[in-house]
């Protein structure tokens, strides 16, 4: 630790982190070191995560008995909105970038981000654009506009061309949202691209720089168009533009596309961080190297390829021409192909392992297992002739939920409990932590497991009220989900009491586990790498 | 994971298996690149975006 804090020091001076250095919030106002921005990313991720989590209890409980008990529909649909939008751009999102922040430059031996002024525009445009999206609640309690955007995520035309401020609120969020996810991706690659360690190629780079490298430039070559998309909106609703309005010789089917171009391939952009980190928790905790590296990095790059040419399988219903249809359903199933080999690799690092059951690997596992269903309905939603069935019900909101909850935010959580300690110099609570992943695994799967039947049995989303046959699984999914949102808070406690304390990490912290970064003390220094690695 | 292990000195402490400082040279120049490049990609992006308001459907 004395070497470490001598590289503190040395970083403190460099960096004017001394006497002259802003402390308070203006500390975390102008910092533009990779560690104190990726805690911020985490930390405004974890609180939007209880926000949009509360946002679906509310929805939730409205849900538990057929009928309007709580609140109107039109409420029930700004819910439903907000949540999606608040956990995919407000808490999946920063988390996978908070990741990025923290573990890129010591993953690959770089001093510090490559262009690290950006790396805190990046951030401090996100508070903002939350306040934006859920601003127009608070406004409407005040008499002002008609509450938040109604429209769900997707921001269909004409509804949104039709709706409220809210949805002016959200289509400036999203402006202010892109931007800083492309401020983010520019600085991800061109910190991998230049600033490495000698002798690190890139077939050297760890899968986690990889799995990021892939999304960041997904985000450049789909953020754009989303953003376009939304001016679009924008003159639709108030310059006298007709690019989505039937009315006036527009086309809504348009927004859809251009929607789903970004929607896409928004999912691998919130799981390829997590793929890239699946295999060192998984090597680490098996003992083994990783398997398949090769192979994993390929089917990373062929899933970022397929991942957008194959949007429209959102909209199979739409009215779109068979051979179009023939496409999107054939290369939406050829995706599952180099997702297989994901899946096959990891099983494989496993495979006569020396396996222990820390919680990280306990995360991974479950990962592994539930994200697994989410690609098998996927296949299902991807059958055209299927599709007409289960497009619109509860089917699809269980399928989703079970790649972004299960395969992403349990992936988030893997990373957090594996990378804690690294972070913070403490282990993080064991107990707490197994308790916490039994409790999230059973309420995740009795939350949404019911809600697979309930499309099945024909039940629509997005409407607040259902009928009687339904009533029941409903109910399961509703206590469900409470025991879900509940057992969070004891993450956040665990995340909470690794802050302030515990049993100090050890410099590698896991037994088997190996990279660059835990060569650095536990918590490194402010100035990573100040002496340079290299990579024979 | 396992590919970056193999390190100059191969097993001994990280200290040890380190070169000296980076250089401000090296530094410069690996900036210098990260910045033509940020503005390289910066450019696509806003490309992307504006392209389509020129497009005729």
């Amino acid at each position: 630790m004395s070497n470490a804090s001598s590289l503190d020091q040395h970083a403190a001076d460099q960096h004017g982190y001394g006497a002259s250095h802003p402390s308070g919030i203006l500390r975390w106002l102008t910092t533009t070191n990779h560690k104190e921005i990726g805690s911020m990313y985490l930390i405004f991720a974890l609180i939007m995560f209880f926000v949009g989590g509360a946002m679906i209890l509310a929805v939730r409980a409205e849900l538990f008995q057929p009928g309007l008990q709580l609140m109107q529909p039109e409420f029930f649909n700004q819910l439903i909105g907000v949540h999606a939008l608040v956990m995919i751009f407000a808490a999946l999102m920063p988390a996978a970038t908070g990741f990025a922040n923290w573990q890129i430059p010591l993953m690959i031996g770089a001093p510090d981000m490559a262009l690290p002024r950006i790396n805190n525009w990046g951030f401090w445009l996100l508070p903002p654009a939350a306040t934006l999206l859920t601003l127009p609640f608070i406004l409407a309690l005040f008499g002002i506009g008609d509450g938040a955007v109604a429209t769900g995520w997707t921001l269909y035309a004409p509804l949104s061309v039709q709706g409220g401020m809210g949805v002016d609120f959200a289509i400036f969020a999203i402006h202010i949202l892109g931007i800083s996810s492309i401020l983010g991706s520019i600085n991800i690659i061109v910190t991998i691209f230049n600033l490495r360690a000698p002798g690190m190629t890139m077939m050297k780079l760890p899968l986690f720089c990889w799995g990021w490298l892939i999304t960041a430039f997904l985000l450049i070559a789909t953020i754009p168009v989303l953003a376009g998309a939304v001016t679009m909106l924008l003159t639709d609703r108030h310059f006298g533009t007709n690019f989505f309005n039937a009315a006036g010789g527009g086309d809504p089917i348009l927004f859809q596309h251009l929607f789903w171009f970004f929607g896409h391939p928004e999912v691998y952009i919130l799981l390829l961080p997590v793929w890239g980190l699946m295999p060192h928790v998984i090597s680490t905790f098996s003992r083994k190297a990783v398997y398949g590296y090769k192979a994993q990095v390929y089917a990373f790059i062929a899933i970022g390829v397929l991942g957008v040419i194959v949007w429209a399988h959102h909209f199979l219903t739409a009215g779109l021409p068979v051979p179009a249809l023939l496409y999107f359903m054939y290369s939406t199933m050829a995706i599952s192909l180099p997702l297989a080999v994901l899946f096959f690799c990891w099983i494989a690092t496993m495979w006569r392992g020396a396996m222990s059951f820390e919680t990280p690997m306990l995360f991974a596992l479950g990962f592994i297992v539930l994200f697994g269903m989410a690609g098998l309905t996927g296949l299902v939603l991807a059958d055209v002739a299927a599709d007409a069935q289960y497009h619109h019900s509860y089917f699809v909101v269980a399928h989703f939920h079970y790649a972004l909850f299960a395969g992403g935010i349990m992936g988030v959580m893997t990373g957090v409990y594996f990378w804690l300690p690294k972070w913070t110099g403490h282990m993080v609570d064991e107990k707490l932590g197994k308790l916490h992943f039994w409790l999230t695994v059973i309420s995740f799967n009795l939350t949404f497991m019911p809600q697979f039947f309930l499309g099945l049995a024909g039940m629509p989303r997005r409407i607040p009220d259902y009928a009687l046959q339904f009533a029941e699984f409903n109910a399961i999914s509703t206590v469900g989900a409470f025991i879900l949102g509940f057992s969070q808070l004891i993450f956040a406690y665990v995340v909470w009491k690794c802050i302030r304390g515990g049993e100090k990490a050890s410099d590698k912290v896991w037994e088997g586990t190996e990279g660059l970064e835990w060569d650095l003390p536990s918590p490194p220094p402010l100035h990573s790498w100040e002496i340079q690695p290299v990579i024979k | 994971m396992s590919q970056t292990l193999h390190r100059a000195d191969g097993e001994n402490s990280a200290a040890e298996s380190r070169a000296p400082n980076f250089s401000h040279e090296e530094l410069a120049r690996r900036r210098k690149a990260s910045q033509r490049l940020a503005w390289v990609l910066g450019t696509v992006a806003l490309a992307l975006y504006l392209i389509g308001f020129l497009l005729k459907r």
